[in-house]
């Protein structure tokens, strides 16, 4: 049994009135579904989950969250609910990756100054299953960036959510943890979660989504299964670029050809 | 196989606590002991005598006492805003004076000074007056300046302070320059700091907004740490990152600010105090601020002592100390810790 989380409708958002970055854009998410958000650089990929974890407003539509519009639910309330993975994580201390694993914890614990036992026991959990249990006294400052993206996704497990919007979460992992992280993912979709992963991995995302939508200028140029969105008449439309895809099973390839070989 | 995560708990808070506590009693407990005069201390407790007649306890208790305790609060004003700026501005070189006060604080104090308001209603002098209003107006200016549609960009508020710091100095200058020789004298001692005081008046100018601005920092101690992470962290946790940083910036003017106006500009304790805490404890602000608050009172309490020792009867001002002292002692922590090097 899945039920919707995010049922965002006719969503529109601009920066400045006359460039829309996102134009009368739908998109739902139901707890038990892994979505992954693709198009070119600049699509409004990153825009659309920043509104939808509240960051930034829209400027028309309506974003309801178990029904009710999210404005109506306090950001607290949200947090613990929704994880959100920006593209770019900050990070101006030298923190231990334990510290930073317990942050995640804040929105269920955050009036109390001395951390508990449960949410000790939490995090550690959320470590062990992302594969880096023994790093907690690990300085976040010393790891590489595709280190970090493992200890920013382990933060976001510790919240413990029920919905994950993870903008880019596996771009800077090597090939084992990437298929790692999406093992994950796809475990924990198993488990009840609504997972949305912007990717630019398109023939990985194809083997690991439930769901593909696919957003070109702002605009959603084609949502639903593997098989109805990855062709290569969308994917031109939205990269601008001739594309070959390969299909075995399960698996995709996607190749761009670049201009001036044109279609053969 | 390291399956636990370093968490604060109240023991090991209590632990770092009660070892930074032990540095600022040792601090406190040494510091009357010295001085210019030599005194007796077993006529000083004495208190048969009344305390006109007895020099030894005036000595003790009418001027190095309440000097002491003017360190202790200045102390731990300034290295708890620095702690809180740095917090805030998300930068490790942030200071209680990044922002204008210390600059605003002087020209507030240059103002009084040149236009000749000796004492004002109360009994407070017309440069505490003067220096505490213009340091707070000059953090208004700053935050005016940087605030942007709803969000407090930390570059602009970085540039904003110091274009602000460049621009009071300046008019400072100008005031100095059209001053005479005796308001010069006076802008330049006051410039200096100083801890000189007879009685408690300037320590009630301080402990009020000690109490006060502690509270509100270590309120949010947590969502600090939180916000290291960045603004969209901080926000997407649940964080009123808006009134994170208005409270902050609030707490931490007015700590600075109530500091300096009592004792002048006394620089490097709000820089180096949280860094040196930092380096001992992690970057934890819920041991960060009462650490930097603690280590802060007995380091100047140190300062002031070393001032008043080192060319005894001549006393040096506390900020020459603070510098001479804290520097040394700064590069090498830095030195043997790489841990903090993220700058």
């Amino acid at each position: 049994m899945s039920n919707a989380l995010y049922i965002a409708s006719n969503l529109g958002f601009g920066y400045r009135p006359d460039q829309p970055v996102l134009d009368s854009v739908d998109f739902t998410v139901s707890s038990g579904e892994l979505v992954a958000l693709i198009g070119p650089n600049g699509a409004g990929k990153s825009t659309l989950l920043k509104l939808l974890v509240g960051l930034l407003k829209p400027s028309s539509g309506e974003i309801k969250y178990n029904g009710r519009p999210i404005d109506e639910i306090t950001p607290r309330d949200l947090a613990r609910r929704v994880a959100y993975l920006p593209q770019e994580d900050e990070i101006h201390f030298p923190f231990t990756v334990g510290e930073v694993v317990m942050l995640g914890r804040w929105p269920h614990s955050g009036g109390v100054y001395f951390d508990s036992a449960v949410d000790q026991e939490i995090a550690l959990r959320s470590m062990e299953k992302v594969g880096i249990a023994d790093w907690s006294g690990r300085l976040v400052t010393e790891l590489s960036g595709g280190e970090r993206a493992r200890v920013t996704l382990a933060k976001a497990i510790a919240t413990e959510p029920e919905c994950l919007l993870l903008d880019e979460p596996v771009s800077e992992l090597d090939l084992k943890y990437r298929a790692d992280a999406y093992s994950l993912l796809r475990s924990m979709v198993e488990s009840g979660l609504g997972i949305v992963v912007v990717a630019h991995d398109i023939g990985a995302v194809s083997r690991w989504a439930d769901r593909i939508v696919l957003l070109s200028s702002g605009k959603v140029i084609a949502a639903g299964s593997t098989d109805d969105v990855l062709t290569e008449g969308n994917l031109r439309d939205a990269y601008g670029v001739s594309v070959k895809v390969i299909s075995d099973g399960d698996d995709r390839a996607i190749f761009a050809k670049p201009d001036g070989e044109g279609d053969r | 196989m390291n399956a636990s995560i370093r968490t604060l708990t109240p023991a090991r808070f209590w632990l770092w606590m009660l070892g930074f506590i032990a540095f600022t009693a040792l601090c406190v407990i040494i510091a009357p002991l010295f001085g210019s005069e030599t005194i007796n201390f077993s006529r000083a407790l004495n208190f048969s005598y009344p305390i006109e007649e007895n020099t030894d306890r005036f000595i003790l208790f009418a001027i190095r006492m309440p000097r002491i305790v003017l360190a202790l609060v200045t102390g731990a004003s300034l290295a708890m805003s620095g702690a809180a700026m740095q917090a805030l501005l998300r930068n490790p070189l942030a200071s209680p004076f990044t922002l204008g006060v210390a600059s605003g604080g002087t020209l507030g104090a240059a103002l009084m000074i040149f236009i000749g308001v000796g004492a004002t209603a109360f009994a407070v002098p017309g440069t505490v007056l003067g220096a505490f209003v213009v340091s707070l107006l000059t953090l208004a200016l700053v935050w005016a300046l940087a605030y942007r549609s709803g969000r407090l960009p930390t570059g602009m508020l970085l540039l904003a302070g110091v274009s602000v710091n460049f621009l009071f100095g300046a008019l400072v200058l100008l005031l100095q320059y059209l001053s005479d020789f005796e308001q010069n004298f006076a802008l330049i001692r006051w410039m200096m700091g100083s801890l000189d005081t007879v009685g408690y008046d300037s320590v009630w100018g301080i402990l009020p907004v000690l109490v006060l601005g502690s509270i509100a920092l270590f309120m949010h101690a947590r969502a600090y740490n939180l916000l290291a992470l960045g603004d969209e962290a901080a926000k997407t946790a649940g964080v009123n990152v808006r009134n994170l940083e208005l409270t902050g910036f609030i707490a931490a003017g007015l700590l600075a600010g109530a500091a300096v106006s009592q004792v002048g500009p006394i620089g490097f304790v709000g820089l180096i105090v949280p860094h040196a805490v930092r380096m001992i404890v992690g970057p934890d602000y819920r041991l960060v601020l009462p650490g930097s608050m603690i280590v802060g009172a007995g380091f100047l309490v140190l300062c002031d002592l070393v001032s008043r020792v080192v060319l005894a009867p001549v006393e040096l001002p506390p900020g020459i100390i603070t510098a001479l002292l804290g520097a040394p002692f700064f590069l090498s922590l830095l030195r043997s810790k790489a841990r903090e090097v993220v700058v």
